[in-house]
């Protein structure tokens, strides 16, 4: 694992030294008047300092397990696929429209995630968006997208 | 006399219609996230933040508070008997509750967990009733630096309690604070870290980040492995304690609802180290400790009291100070903002409707928590076995949707999967979310005291160990993070980690 806990603190380190630069930029002021930057700066450098003992920390650690022995056993494939999924559901929403878009993420989830029957699935995913609409669309007000697309048709 | 008056004042608006109905529903609510495991009270209160914008703040917030008071009793439902925790608080609970259901005890399990919820639940309202307000009067004399202090002394706390190593919980603040800082300067109105998008002027939404790092990223958590769950097959008998049940509990319950005050009142502490802190003192007084963790009752009514006591002590910091003293708070900091309201020590003299609106919300939300949790068990047992792979798109629709009415905008779709893969990320290298988020809440309000500090003082960074108060936060705030240098002290945390981790 001190390979994985290495990545994760290099990364963070990154994130630490952009907000150094980004501090920096917009303007450390003074004491008597600290500036935009002034506490983005300083929390950038007590990050930088805990990311730094993290990663030596982790250097210090056995090599333990690999990296992938955090993900061995489990069906870790479901993660992007529900991920490309949920973004897709992201782009396609203000094309499409709610009702589509969502009838269709709902299908996919209920179909390949866990395989249930076409049936359920297909019950699950228009129970789901109809409940969905009433609670949002209905009784709280929300203005759902009904798709761009569809006002070329009319 | 002042209390009584106030009180009646706050029954005068619990009890109209409207928010005896938002009451309802958010125990209702709050018992069925308790019970379903895979969403908890941070997720669903996230989720029902956009219901609270067409009501109005009282009637938001008391649905809010019920919700996350509604959860501690609904989560030893499950921990009882499914063994399965419906949410942390109630981890504790599965070690003695479900040895009770194994040996055909569930009823009174299930009869004192409720019980003892709503008597600590009403000593924490009582509590909140005497200590408000004089610690509003103490913190009118709080200045920036006091303030400021008192965010370090929160933060290190709730950094120290996390589960994985201090540094990187620490890290998780610093990543929280800056996300916090997004978007205008609220002193000179100048953009920062905004990348030219038009979406991160008004800074990052706190709903994306919390449904991403709590709702998106437990699903993923869930979907990885298999969920399986044994529900307790025979039925549910004698609810009601007996005697001898009553005898061996009493002084848990008294017990725990005191710890459990007190440590909800503390900022960074709350319903989940109260829980355990009550069990290992009941297990150290006991006469009989070797029946812990085999059926012992008392292992049920002392965590359960004291979960919930601590639910009702964590408003006290939020209502007096304006300051959250854990997640869950800090959400409902997010609702009395989006109301146009600052709660701190003049909320009860500006709104006192609202104040002890709320308050008395939560004496009449105790009493239908119990009047659900009794006769309602049933329901419950059917709603758990519900498979998690019909509930799993269920909650990422909710939570899809739930993002988007917040503010109509696709670019918080976006940011929570962002985070929902990072909050997954996060859990399978050790990275808490919570200080993240507490920090995420606290960082502009955290940088308006340091600069209005420095400014008042003339650049001096003495101000901060000149003030009384600010001195002894800092002084915590230094021996809780040097703390873990000494062996005992990083022993006895790694201890509290392990047992909140399992």
């Amino acid at each position: 694992m001190r390979a994985g806990q290495a990545i994760a603190a290099a990364f963070w380190l990154a994130f630490a030294l952009g907000t150094i630069y980004a501090g920096r930029n917009l303007g450390l002021g003074s004491l008597h008047d600290p500036g935009s930057g002034f506490m983005i700066f300083w929390v950038g450098v007590a990050m930088a300092v805990l990311s730094l003992a993290t990663l030596i920390a982790s250097a210090r650690q056995p090599a333990g397990e690999a990296l992938g022995a955090l993900w061995t056993g489990l069906r870790w494939r479901v993660i992007p696929y529900v991920t490309v999924l949920l973004v897709l559901y992201a782009l396609l929403l203000p094309v499409l429209g709610f009702p589509l878009v969502t009838v269709l993420l709902m299908l996919l989830l209920f179909k390949t995630v866990e395989q249930q029957n076409l049936a359920v699935a297909i019950g699950g995913a228009l129970a789901s968006a109809g409940a969905a609409y009433l609670v949002f669309g209905r009784w709280l007000g929300t203005q759902l997208p009904s798709g761009t697309i569809w006002e070329m048709f009319s | 006399m002042d209390i009584l008056h106030n009180m009646a004042l706050g029954f005068s608006v619990a009890l109209q219609a409207t928010n005896l109905l938002y009451c309802f529903i958010g125990v209702f609510i709050g018992t069925l996230v308790g019970v379903l495991p895979g969403i908890g009270p941070v997720a669903a209160m996230s989720l029902l933040l956009p219901v609270t914008f067409n009501s109005s703040p009282e009637a938001g917030i008391i649905m809010l508070a019920g919700i996350y008071y509604g959860s501690m009793y609904g989560g030893s439902t499950t921990a009882i008997l499914v063994n399965i925790p419906g949410e942390a608080a109630s981890v504790v609970t599965t070690l003695d509750g479900y040895k009770m259901a194994q040996q055909g005890r569930a009823g009174p399990a299930l009869g004192i967990a409720a019980f003892g919820s709503f008597i600590a639940g009403t000593f924490a309202v009582i509590g909140l009733m005497i200590v408000a307000p004089a610690l509003a009067r103490l913190a009118v004399k709080f200045g920036p630096a006091e303030y400021f202090s008192l965010m370090i002394l929160g933060l290190s706390i709730v950094a120290y309690l996390s589960h994985g190593p201090l540094l990187k919980a620490l890290t998780m603040a610093c990543v929280g604070l800056v996300l916090g800082l997004v978007g205008l300067d609220s002193i000179n109105g100048s953009a920062r870290l905004t990348f030219n998008q038009l979406e991160l002027i008004d800074g990052v939404g706190l709903v994306p980040i919390v449904m991403g790092l709590f709702g998106v990223a437990e699903i993923f958590s869930n979907l990885e492995r298999k969920l399986t769950r044994e529900i307790f097959d025979t039925r549910v008998r004698g609810l009601l304690p007996s005697k001898q049940d009553w005898k061996e509990s009493g002084w848990p319950i008294a017990r725990g609802s005191v710890l459990g005050f007190l440590l909800g009142i503390l900022p960074g502490g709350g319903a989940v180290i109260s829980s355990f802190i009550s069990y290992a003192l009941e297990k150290r007084i006991s006469k009989t400790p070797e029946a812990f963790g085999k059926g012992a009752i008392a292992g049920v009514a002392g965590p359960e009291s004291a979960n919930n006591a601590a639910a009702g002590g964590g408003f006290i910091p939020l209502m007096t100070l304006g300051i959250p003293p854990n997640v869950v708070m800090a959400l409902l900091l997010g609702a009395f903002i989006v109301h146009g309201l600052q709660p701190g020590p003049l909320l009860m003299v500006q709104n006192p409707n609202i104040f002890w609106g709320i308050v008395a919300s939560m004496y009449i939300g105790n009493i239908m928590l119990l009047i659900l949790n009794l006769p309602l068990i049933g329901l419950w047992v059917q709603v758990l076995k519900i498979p998690y792979k019909i509930l799993f798109p269920m909650i990422l629709l909710f939570c899809l949707i739930g993002v988007y009415s917040t503010s109509s905008s696709i670019f918080d779709l976006y940011v929570m999967i962002g985070f929902g893969v990072l909050g997954y990320l996060m859990r399978k290298f050790e990275y808490e979310p919570a200080p993240l988020v507490l920090a995420f809440v606290l960082g502009q309000i955290m940088e308006n005291n340091l600069r209005k500090a420095l400014i008042i003082s003339n650049g001096e960074f003495s101000t901060f160990i000149e003030r009384p108060i600010s001195l002894v936060c800092l002084i915590l705030a230094a021996a809780i993070l040097l703390s873990p240098l000494l062996p005992k002290m990083r022993a006895r945390r790694k201890e509290l980690a392990v047992e909140e981790a399992n």
